[in-house]
Order: structure tokens, then C-alpha cells, then sequence
């Protein structure tokens, strides 16, 4: 018994080392920020600026992107300014999710608090500069929204819940049992490429090829299974207070990510 | 190197293992066992060698997850997209799997003697079918062990594995033994390859990529991810206490995720439009009788339904690799002779 004590106290000590360990490293990460950048990293950035930091920084773009919100607490304006920047960067998909489907019932909210970030950041941007081009993850040069002589690519957002993870799934199937009983299909018509394309429905969207997960759980849960065979997943510890920087790094290291497709 | 290790731990590892064991320990862990060519190509191996290397490595695994506690372990060892390679790495491993799977059944006392069930998951009709009638023999020799569970995915994607659990649905429908309305989660969950286990608690890769490559999308998405930064053949006890320690640290939050997951809101209470006709029915006939009971009858039902429709899919498991065992036995018959 005392020694089943005296283990339980070790490994709490070892957990509370490594807490202690990583609050030191946010610690570091803020004051190091604060000395480097000053105040007002999180204020809106104007979309030239975006731009020009994103093409100056980041090796390649992914083509969607899901942001995963895992955090109890969330911010609407921390969220909107995340996909604000990704839409400045030249991210053509983006998803948002969150495990209780908070975000996808407030979806009028966040589209209002987005419209007026996207219109702070268009004030920020006085001089109209020249578009600037990051490839993204297909090797195809993606024109980034801007003024001037570049056409404008309309980004798409979607905001998803649990309902369209495995919930739809369940419905695939129960459809696709419907239509082998009526002779509809074959039961061995069921393959991967078929199911794929009643699970997209009419959307012709690629699935994600990175997520940013927000929070310190480490797990996705729940967000679309199907769609995430060969999504990056880049941690980020909070969306709360999130700053470019931060943003812009984790781009950076998709940048570095390397898919074999099993070869 | 043998499948089952028998070695003593140092006092050290002893130690650790017993002040782990303190704290919550995942009971199902899956690993993709990432970096056996890159770990070859470091250090001037030819890729076979890399491939061995990973084998003794999981071997070695194996024995530290036993020694935690950790019941189950599944293991990502050959994916329907790896038949992309060259011919002479694929055709390597399957002469790696031959020689492994041989050796299984060499060692078959040890096995009994610590109670493992062997599983193989994923579409075994693309493999060869010397190395499915191998698999059968493994798989029928230990399906009555029940201490350890080492769960081999093998030709094997997840959406494939999907897809067969819809196919068996749609299967189950169209010969009548359950309704559309039946398919819910849990129902889903038992018709794919992983019906016999718990879902997983702790999802480990290694190699430093950050995805999942098409393993167990359905099964994962509750679980613990941990992104390791080290080749498989170089994987260490230290680098797995220390995905049990980051296991501890998102233990309480994902459990409590997992409790406040929305119901299984995809099965729709189909049972209203009976009971309501019936209800109606029984109004004009028995006034004041209860809706409760016609429920209770319809949900009954529908359990005799599904727990018939499990054993037609059990049946049809055994039925396979019956099939062959005996087409082995054959083979062998015939192979004695020509002697």
C-alpha cells in the first residue's frame, strides 16, 4: 500500500515537471515575442502586408485547410481573425470545427464577425500593391486576393459539427442499403471511389490536406474521418489571442511535409 | 527473433513501468510503424534489412506494452497503397510475412503459453494465397486466447475497411435479417474489421509525420495521437513510456470529450411510425392502452434482429478461413502425393 503511494506521488511529480517545463516555454515564446515584435501582434494585419509575408516565408500552400478547435472556450474573434489571414494568404478551402458543434450553430455570428475583420484588415491596406503568389500544394501558382491587376479567387468556408463525421457516415450507409434492397446499385458496387463521391454529395472540394488543431487535447475528435486519410495534423497549444506569427510558423512547416501516397 | 520475447526487465525498467502503472495506462494502443526504409537508407542497409529490423523492433514492443499492462495492440503493417511499390520490395514483403507467419506457428507452445490472439485485419483476397491460408492457420490457431491481443493490419486501408462494413450492412438488408432503420454507430462499429476490439485509446506514429495515412480514420477519432519523432527500428522503452506519460496528460480531457460526444442521433426512431399505427390502432380497440410497451416490444425486435444479423457475419468469418484451411490441407494432400 505505502509503496503503491510512493508511485502515485513519483508520477505526479514527473507530470507536474513537465507542466511546469512547458508553462516555462509559453513564458519564453511570450517574452521573446513581446521584445522582438512589440504590442499589437494580434491587431489586423492589412492584406497586402499578409501577402507579402506570405510569399516571402512560406514554400507552398495547403489547398484546404481545417481548423479544429478542441478547447472548451472558444472565441469567435480569435477564430474569424485565423481564417481571415488564410483567406489573405490565398487558402482556397477552409473548414472550421468544433467537437460540440458550437461554431456550426452560431454560423451566422461568426460570418458577421468575419465580414467586419475582412473590412478592418482592407482599411489597414492604403496602398494597393502588386499580387504577390505562393504556390500551393498542387504545384499550381494560386493568384492571392488582392487590388490591382490580379484576378480575385473567392475563398470557400464551411463550418462543420460532429453531425457530418461519423452521423453521415451512418446515413451513407443506410442510403446505399436502400439502394442495393431497391436493385438501385450492386452490393459490390460499394468501393471506395463510389462511396467517396455520395459522401461529397455535389461538392467537388478536396479534402483537407493540413488541420490546425487548437488546444491541448491532443486528438481530433471527431472531425470528418473519412476526409482525413492523408491530412497533416500541426498542433498549435490555443486559438485564444492566436498571433500571425504563430499562424504563419505552422504554414511553414506544412511547407516541409512530404506525402509518399504509400510508395 | 521471436514473435514473444521472454526477457527480464532491468530493475530500472521495473521501476518505471510500476510508477506508470500508477496512472491510467491505454488498454488498446495502435502504432504505425513508420521509418524501416529511411532507418536502411541511414545506415547504408538494404531495404530488406530495414524491414527485419522494424519486425524485431515490434517484437521488442510488443513485450514492453505487455509489461504496462497494455492488453491490445494493432499494428499498421501493410497498406493496400504500399502494392504501388517496386515488385521487388512488395514481393520482399511478402516473403518477410511468409517467414514470419511460419515461424508463428513454430512457436505456438510460447503462444498458448501467454494466451495471445493473433487478428489479421484488412482484404486478405489481394494477397497471395499461400499467405492467406497462412494467416487462417494463425488466426484459428489462437482465436480462443484471450490474455494479449495483437491485431496485424495487413492489405488494409481504411476506407476500404469502410466500405466493407457498408457492404455487410447493405448485405444484411437486402437478405432481410435487419432493417435500414437498424444501422446506427454501434452497429457500424461491429461490422467493420476491428468488431472484436475496444475502441483505441492511444494512436502512436513514428518517423515524425503528422497524418494518419488512411489507419483506422472511424476507430481514431477519439483517440490520443502521438507524433513521435524517431525512426520505428530506433523506437525505444523510453520513447513509449513517454507516449504513456503524454497519454496521462490528455487522458481526463478526451474522456471527458468522449462523454459529451452527441448521441448516436443518426438512427432515427423509425419505431414512432409502427407504434404510432399500432398506438392508434390499439386507441380505438383498448382506450388507455400504454405506448411504452409497443416500444419496448419494437426495441426487442430489433436487438433479436442485430444479434442475428452479428452471428450470420461471425459465420461468415469462419466460413472463410475454413475454406482455407481446407484448401490447404488440400494443397498439402496433393503436394504428399506427388512425393
Amino acid at each position: 500500500m505505502t509503496t503503491t503511494i510512493l508511485y502515485r506521488v513519483l508520477l505526479v511529480v514527473v507530470h507536474l515537471t513537465i507542466s511546469l517545463k512547458e508553462l516555462l516555454a509559453v513564458i519564453c515564446c511570450r517574452m521573446m515575442k513581446l521584445l522582438t515584435s512589440g504590442v499589437g501582434d494580434g491587431e489586423p494585419r492589412s492584406v497586402p502586408a499578409i501577402k507579402h509575408e506570405a510569399s516571402r516565408r512560406l514554400k507552398r500552400l495547403p489547398v484546404h485547410l481545417g481548423i479544429v478547435v478542441v478547447e472548451e472556450d472558444l472565441h469567435v474573434v480569435d477564430i474569424v481573425k485565423i481564417v481571415a489571414w488564410s483567406m489573405a494568404v490565398g487558402i482556397s478551402y477552409i473548414t472550421i470545427y468544433d467537437y460540440k458543434g458550437w461554431c456550426k450553430k452560431n454560423k451566422a455570428t461568426i460570418l458577421r464577425v468575419l465580414e467586419e475583420q475582412k473590412e478592418k484588415m482592407e482599411t489597414n491596406g492604403q496602398n494597393k500593391t502588386k499580387c504577390s503568389t505562393v504556390n500551393n500544394s498542387n504545384g499550381v501558382i494560386n493568384p492571392l486576393t488582392g487590388g490591382g491587376d490580379c484576378q480575385r479567387q473567392k475563398p470557400k468556408l464551411q463550418i462543420v459539427g460532429p453531425e457530418d463525421g461519423r452521423q453521415h457516415l451512418i446515413s451513407v450507409a443506410r442510403h446505399l442499403s436502400h439502394q442495393v434492397l431497391n436493385c438501385e446499385i450492386k452490393n459490390d458496387d460499394i468501393a471506395v471511389p463510389f462511396v467517396d463521391a455520395v459522401i461529397r454529395g455535389n461538392d467537388l472540394d478536396p479534402d483537407p490536406d493540413l488541420v490546425m488543431k487548437f488546444g491541448a487535447v491532443n486528438s481530433l475528435l471527431g472531425f470528418l474521418p473519412w476526409q482525413t486519410r492523408l491530412t497533416e495534423i500541426i498542433s498549435l497549444p490555443t486559438h485564444h489571442r492566436i498571433d500571425f506569427a504563430s499562424f504563419l510558423t505552422a504554414l511553414d512547416q506544412f511547407g516541409y511535409t512530404e506525402q509518399r501516397y504509400g510508395k | 527473433m521471436s514473435w514473444i520475447r521472454e526477457n527480464k526487465r532491468s530493475l530500472i525498467h521495473d521501476f518505471c513501468v510500476r510508477v506508470l502503472k500508477s496512472g491510467p495506462i491505454p488498454s488498446h494502443v495502435v502504432i504505425i510503424m513508420d521509418g524501416n526504409r529511411r532507418f536502411a537508407r541511414k545506415n547504408n542497409f538494404d531495404r530488406a534489412v530495414g524491414h527485419l529490423r522494424g519486425f524485431d523492433k515490434l517484437a521488442e514492443a510488443l513485450e514492453w506494452c505487455w509489461d504496462l499492462g497494455i492488453t491490445e495492440v494493432t499494428i499498421y503493417a501493410f497498406s493496400i497503397e504500399n502494392f504501388k511499390r517496386s515488385q521487388e520490395e512488395v514481393d520482399c514483403l511478402m516473403e518477410l510475412m511468409r517467414k514470419k507467419f511460419a515461424q508463428l506457428m513454430e512457436e505456438k507452445e510460447l503462444i498458448e503459453k501467454y494466451s495471445v490472439c493473433f487478428r489479421v485485419l484488412g482484404d486478405w483476397n489481394r494477397l497471395p494465397l499461400d499467405i492467406q491460408q497462412m494467416i487462417a492457420k494463425s488466426v484459428a490457431m489462437t482465436r480462443n486466447n484471450n490474455r494479449a491481443f495483437l491485431n496485424i493490419c495487413i492489405s488494409y486501408t481504411s476506407q476500404d475497411e469502410i466500405c466493407y462494413a457498408m457492404r455487410n450492412l447493405a448485405e444484411g438488408v437486402s437478405l432481410g435479417i435487419i432493417d435500414e432503420s437498424d444501422i446506427s454507430e454501434s452497429l457500424f462499429e461491429k461490422c467493420l474489421y476491428t468488431k472484436k476490439s475496444a475502441p483505441p485509446d492511444l494512436l502512436i506514429r513514428t518517423s515524425g509525420e503528422v497524418r494518419l495515412s488512411d489507419f483506422l480514420l472511424w476507430q481514431s477519432s477519439y483517440s490520443v495521437l502521438s507524433f513521435v519523432r524517431v525512426l520505428w527500428p530506433e523506437f525505444s522503452r523510453w520513447h513509449l513510456y513517454s507516449a504513456v506519460i503524454f497519454y496521462q496528460r490528455n487522458y481526463n480531457a478526451v474522456q471527458k470529450a468522449r462523454t459529451s460526444m452527441p448521441t448516436d442521433q443518426s438512427q432515427p426512431d423509425t419505431d414512432c411510425h409502427p407504434v404510432q399505427k399500432l398506438s392508434e390502432q390499439t386507441a380505438v380497440n383498448e382506450p388507455g392502452a400504454g405506448k411504452d410497451c409497443n416500444r419496448q416490444e419494437l426495441q426487442a425486435q430489433r436487438q433479436e434482429r442485430i444479434g442475428k444479423f452479428l452471428l450470420y457475419l461471425e459465420q461468415k468469418d469462419d466460413d472463410r478461413i475454413d475454406r482455407l484451411l481446407q484448401s490447404q490441407d488440400n494443397r498439402d494432400d496433393a503436394a504428399y502425393n506427388q512425393q
